[in-house]
């Protein structure tokens, strides 16, 4: 059986590319770059792949907000070729963190209603500021098709604006878009600072869309896939598989049918 | 020209969570509102857009959908009391800050390549901030100016009051005649002195002479250009003249080239094998293992941080980023590090000399400056310090650092002539205009002013394109040399690339940011995130198409070539022609005397220690103790997946590790410890405790975290008062000459290093020189990542040691801070030795797997180390003080035990089942080890006195309080009442 090939989008400013890429061919999967300038001349290419990641980063340096210019670019030179390979294809699309901040303004992610338009929003954290920590995180019942439903994690964030919002097209609670959320030391879904990092609604760290197939977080499974990375591997703590690994080999299974 | 104001702010009945911080700091600031105040970000487009576009612009591009709220003013409306366009602040006082002409602004360069993907096709965009502010009281006009002052830089920024901006900026107008020429020939002493001074050249005038001399051998009198290419070059920044020169000691010996005979030699005698390439190129190169060296620089950008804080520090990172990608034919950046100093955050306002910034200010907007720069660029920010002193107030002190990697055989470049000479990255403006000039002159009430063109804003983006495209360059190939544009701009890196050979540079070619640049400030720009690179012809194709598929512009700015001759033209016109062998040897050696005056030696009566657990409470809340996790928190310590050790350790992440350690090598079981050791309050005692304090202080915390201690270099940073004053060059040289003696003992050879003299601050007749401030970074393999310890306690049950001797060492210490003591007796090293040897045997005992947790003792002495180890681990721990060795004559007390900062000792925590491996082993050396406590279930701290008396029974939580409070939300919230004593 042949890897499933997954490719992982640079945009100007995108700067976790390279850990994407060795957590993914970690996983099984014929990880490559994909440089945005090229996806944008050649939409087809995005045909060849089962798997699209947005990475981490700051995309045109998040000026005016973040991953706005990004997601604008996807939804006007992009749209019908994106739905095209999530809805038709059936590939899985990723976004991490800033990522994540792209499919959710482009409107791929949660897409309750078909067609590419902003429901949600993930904006400014409430503590006023960027925020690099380790979090706890649940996988929820959802649509999502490919994460271990019951699953706790750790896993880093650092975002300024990593806040989820719903807008009212969607369940106060995200519902069954609601594929991640933070948890506080007693591991129910937290809802304070530090545990919720950034203010999210009903705290929300992850959204899926209708198919399941289409997922972005703020915490940073590429960040947590050695065994190093976790802060408590000088303790003999850190699970035995690491949480990002534990992702991302549930992606590459799902993506390799 | 007029234009569309856009204006977005946090959605109506949303929180912003901006607007609750900032009404606190203006009722700090004697200015209450009666209202929440509503932040805005303003966008400025050009009045021929018709308003179906500028309403698609903001619903698209501008506002967020789910989160904002946008209102637009058109072109030619009203433009005063515009409170109205904003529901329920139609009463509020308005206050717009942009930026001025010509100051960087990449929001707006992006938002105008973002209208185009929209189709609305503009010139230009201009932005601003804005603020509806509803006062509390009358009288809102003049609390509108302090809160303009207090909420912009003036040195950088406009600000208007009440009104929307009238219209997009233009910068620019025509560019001034090419080649100016200088009389000189004809100056007398007051004449050059007069000319150097005005033309902010910062020449002496025996250099002056000399160059006047040189012109008169040419026959002809010099060009501007020719000038001020002399100037960068010959500048304290780039040629580190005073170190280099000659220093007589006052009744100790003469130096003939200072840096040469001291540090420098220190590397020489230890000729250690895996030091590839040291003080030669951008930053020290050292090997890693068979395939990769890593190299490693750290720098200082002091003066634009003190009048610029924000783009001052940013620019200090991207500078130092520069420095690696121009080290051997490019390395990749692997990690930063940084170090402030200011002023207490809590400085009263009386205390702030005219022509200052708050230090709260200043902290605040240096942080968010690395934080804004580190961040995008995909760099961590993994270790660093920040130090107050009351001296930095008007000279505050910015450290930046870098590690990179790069293949072995990249280590090498050479400049061959022939060699197309290009320029690649940003464009080129008139910001920068004379950094490296200006840094090496004095502050003063009027710096704000006149150096605002010194002043530069960073763009992280094109530098992280850039740096893509040049390791892609590299590998394959395309280039034989690199250099990044630093101090003095194209000036000195042209004229370094060039230095053996010679060159050809036609200006004309330069791409800039707007028109009506002179030739000579081209020349000199100090603008960001550009790299020069000596491109062979036949690779130029493929040079170009690597950068155009990133993104990134490149232009050919002439050639290097045979003549030995540095030759500039605009538009064919030659505007200098200089001999490279007198621009770069051609500087008059320096020659200065030193003399060593010891400082205040008053001895301190030693506070008893009457209230224990309240003292070791106010200890960790001191200024130069507590917390700094506001800080660190900002910076991304995580991207580029390569963290293996984290600022913070424990359960909850609440306790402070000591160095970082990074994996750059996924699959690979080694990595690389990197940290710093500083501490300038032993320095205002005797500068030779603070530099081995430093140096010791930074290799223990490399190998706390597992670093191999017999492949340690350091890399020393000096920051100094004015040099020219014998007293100031004497206590470097003391503070050197112990640095160099610990360094030859622990066998740690500088790898690099960097110094900034002059940073002093004059008012009126008075100067305030900082504080001598010697910075040690140190840097260290780590052979095995699964072998590194905690930096916090662990189970319950375990012994705790602490190494080496402690004595009566309270000089400096935080202990006498609180009690607005200095004392006499600053920390020493007393036997190198030993500490060598103790250092070696705890790397032995880690790497045998004996250690779980370990942690130095610095700033505190033991009862902080000791506190944070426990709140960090949540975890109680037993202390018995009678059990802290000595090598004194006579017994210590308890406040000697628990608050002494004797150097050379560290805290760790023992695996039980080890415990008898790790007592032999140590014994068996002869080197002190004692088993001080034992790790408790109960959630405390428990001290046991020399007379086994109980001393304290302290609740973790209320350690953990006590040290996380006075930083908790940052500088700004600290400062409150004292701006509010200025209103």
């Amino acid at each position: 059986m042949n890897a499933p090939k997954a490719f992982v989008l640079q945009a100007p400013g995108t700067n976790c590319d390279i850990e994407s890429l060795d957590a993914l061919e970690r996983a099984g999967a014929a990880a490559e770059p994909l440089p945005l300038a090229r996806l944008f001349d050649r939409p087809e290419t995005l045909f060849e792949a089962r798997i699209l990641l947005f990475p981490g980063g700051f995309a045109h340096g998040d000026d005016i907000a973040s991953a706005r210019i990004l997601a604008n670019q996807c939804r006007l030179r992009l749209g019908p070729k994106l739905l095209r390979f999530v809805d038709e294809e059936g590939g899985f699309v990723v976004g991490i963190c800033n990522g994540f901040q792209a499919l959710v303004k482009m409107g791929l992610l949660p897409r309750s209603g078909g067609e590419l338009r902003q429901e949600a929003t993930v904006t400014y954290n409430l503590s006023g500021r960027y925020e690099c920590r380790w979090t706890r995180l649940r996988v929820e019942g959802s649509n999502c098709a490919f994460l271990p439903e019951g699953a706790e994690w750790d896993m880093p964030v650092g975002h300024g604006e990593g806040r989820v919002l719903l807008g009212p097209t969607l369940p106060a609670d995200g519902g069954p878009f609601r594929a991640l959320r933070y948890l506080d030391e007693d591991g129910r879904p937290a809802s304070s600072h530090p545990a919720n990092p950034n203010g999210s609604t009903a705290a929300i760290a992850g959204l899926t869309d209708l198919s399941g197939r289409v997922l972005g977080l703020m915490p940073h499974p590429d960040r947590a896939y050695l065994p190093h990375h976790h802060p408590r591997a000088p303790r003999g703590e850190a699970p035995g598989e690491p949480a990002g690994r534990a992702f991302f080999r549930s992606l590459v299974e799902a993506a390799h049918g | 020209m007029d234009a569309w104001c856009i204006e977005i702010a946090a959605r109506e009945g949303l929180e912003d969570p901006q607007a609750g911080p900032l009404a606190a700091f203006l009722e700090g600031a004697g200015l209450p509102l009666r209202g929440t105040p509503r932040i805005l970000k303003g966008f400025l487009l050009p009045a021929d857009l018709d308003a179906a576009e500028v309403d698609r612009a903001a619903r698209e591009l501008f506002a967020d959908p789910i989160s904002e709220d946008f209102v637009k003013a058109p072109p030619g409306g009203p433009r005063g009391g515009s409170c109205g366009l904003w529901p329920g602040y139609e009463e509020a006082s308005r206050l717009v800050v942009r930026r001025k002409p010509g100051v960087m602004d990449p929001v707006a360069k992006s938002a105008r390549e973002a209208l185009a993907d929209l189709g609305i096709l503009v010139p230009r965009v201009g932005t601003y901030r804005a603020w509806l502010l509803p006062f509390a009281e009358e009288g809102a006009a003049a609390g509108l100016r302090r809160a303009g002052a207090l909420l912009a830089n003036e040195v950088i920024e406009e600000i208007l009051f009440d009104r929307l901006p009238e219209g997009l900026p233009e910068p620019g107008g025509p560019p001034p005649k090419a080649r100016v020429e200088i009389p000189l020939l004809d100056l007398d002493d007051e004449g050059l002195l007069e000319l150097s001074r005005e033309g902010c050249l910062s020449l002496s005038l025996e250099e002056m002479r000399t160059i006047r001399d040189w012109f008169a051998g040419q026959g002809r009198e010099p060009t501007l250009t020719e000038l001020e290419t002399l100037a960068q070059t010959w500048s304290e920044h780039c040629k580190h003249k005073t170190l280099t020169g000659a220093i007589e000691v006052e009744g100790g010996r003469t130096y003939e080239n200072f840096l040469k005979e001291t540090i420098k030699a220190v590397t020489e005698r230890i000729a250690a094998p895996w030091c590839r390439s040291v003080f030669v190129d951008n930053a020290g190169v050292v090997d890693f293992d068979d395939e990769d060296c890593l190299c490693i620089k750290v720098e200082t950008h002091n003066h634009p941080s003190a009048i610029e804080p924000f783009g001052g520090a940013g620019t200090g990172v991207g500078g130092v980023i520069r420095d690696i990608l121009g080290t051997g034919l490019g390395a990749r950046p692997l990690c930063n590090l940084d170090v402030f100093c200011t002023a207490p955050p809590d400085l009263p306002a009386e205390e702030l000399p005219p022509g200052t910034l708050h230090p709260a200010r200043i902290l605040d907007r240096v942080t968010a400056g690395v934080r804004d720069y580190g961040n995008p660029i995909g760099i961590p920010t993994v270790t660093g310090a920040v130090h107050f002193d009351p001296d930095y107030v008007g000279n505050p002190l910015v450290y930046c650092g870098t590690v990179g990697i790069l293949p072995r055989k990249a280590v090498r470049k050479e400049t061959r002539p022939g060699d197309v000479i290009v320029v690649a990255g940003g464009r080129t403006g008139r910001d920068g205009i004379h950094g490296a000039t200006f840094s090496s002159i004095e502050l003063h009430e009027e710096s704000e002013t006149v150096s605002s063109g010194a002043v530069q804003i960073g763009d992280p983006i094109t530098e992280k394109i850039l740096l893509d495209a040049l390791l892609e360059a590299r590998d394959r190939g395309l280039y034989d040399a690199i250099t990044d544009c630093g101090a003095g701009g194209l000036s000195s890196a042209v004229g370094e690339m060039g230095e053996a050979c010679g060159a050809e540079v036609e200006l004309s070619g330069v791409p800039l940011k707007y028109e009506g640049l002179s030739a000579t400030e081209i020349w000199i720009s100090e603008a960001q995130e550009r790299m020069v690179f000596a491109v062979p012809e036949d690779r130029l194709p493929e040079f170009r198409e690597v950068f155009d598929a990133h993104g990134v512009e490149i232009a050919e700015i002439g050639r290097f070539t045979d003549s030995g001759r540095l030759r500039i033209r605009f538009e064919g016109e030659i505007l200098a022609d200089l001999d490279m062998d007198f621009l770069h040897r051609g500087l008059p050696p320096v020659r200065r005397k030193a003399r060593w005056v010891p400082g205040r030696r008053e001895e301190a009566e030693i506070p008893p220690l009457d209230a224990p657990g309240t003292a070791l409470l106010e200890v960790l809340g001191d200024w130069n103790v507590c917390s700094r996790e506001w800080l660190v928190r900002q910076y991304d310590h995580e991207v580029q997946g390569m963290s293996a050790a984290k600022p913070f350790g424990g359960p909850r992440q609440r306790g402070p590790g000591d160095g970082a350690v990074l994996a750059p090598k996924p699959g690979s079981k080694a990595g690389f410890a990197v940290a710093t050791g500083f501490n300038p309050r032993y320095g205002r005692i005797d500068p030779a405790s603070m530099a081995e304090a430093a140096l010791d202080e930074a290799v223990r915390n490399v190998v706390v975290r597992g670093g191999d201690p017999g492949r340690i270099v350091v890399l020393d940073n000096y920051c100094w008062g004015n040099t020219d004053r014998e007293e100031q060059l004497g206590s470097l040289v003391r503070a050197t000459e112990a640095v160099c003696e610990l360094a030859l003992a622990y066998r740690t050879p500088f790898v690099s290093g960097k110094d900034s003299l002059n940073n002093e601050f004059r008012v009126g007749e008075r100067t305030i020189s900082i504080p001598p401030s010697l910075l040690i970074t140190a840097m260290a393999p780590v052979p095995d990542l699964g072998k590194i310890p905690d930096s916090c306690l662990g189970p319950a049950g375990r012994p705790v040691f602490c190494l080496g001797f402690t004595r009566r060492e309270l000089g400096g210490s935080a202990y006498l801070a609180v009690n607005g003591l200095l004392g006499a007796s600053p920390p020493r090293i007393r036997d190198a030795a030993l500490q060598a040897g103790l250092y070696r045997a705890l790397h032995e005992a880690i790497t045998e797997g004996w250690i779980s947790a370990a942690h130095d003792l610095s700033e505190g002495g033991l009862g902080i180390a000791a506190a944070e180890m426990a709140f960090g681990g949540e975890r109680g721990l037993f202390l018995d003080l009678g059990a802290v060795l000595t090598d004194e004559a006579e017994s210590l007390g308890d406040e000697e035990r628990l608050f002494s900062e004797s150097l050379g000792r560290i805290l760790v925590e023992v695996c039980p089942e080890y415990e008898a491996d790790f007592v032999r082993h140590f014994a068996a050396l002869d080197l002190p080890a004692s088993c001080i406590g034992r790790t408790l279930n109960e959630a405390l701290l428990v001290v046991d006195g020399v007379a086994g008396d109980r001393l304290m029974e302290v609740p973790l939580e209320d350690l953990h309080e006590a040290w996380s409070r006075p930083l908790r939300d940052g500088p700004l919230a600290c400062s409150r009442e004292a701006e509010g004593g200025a209103a």
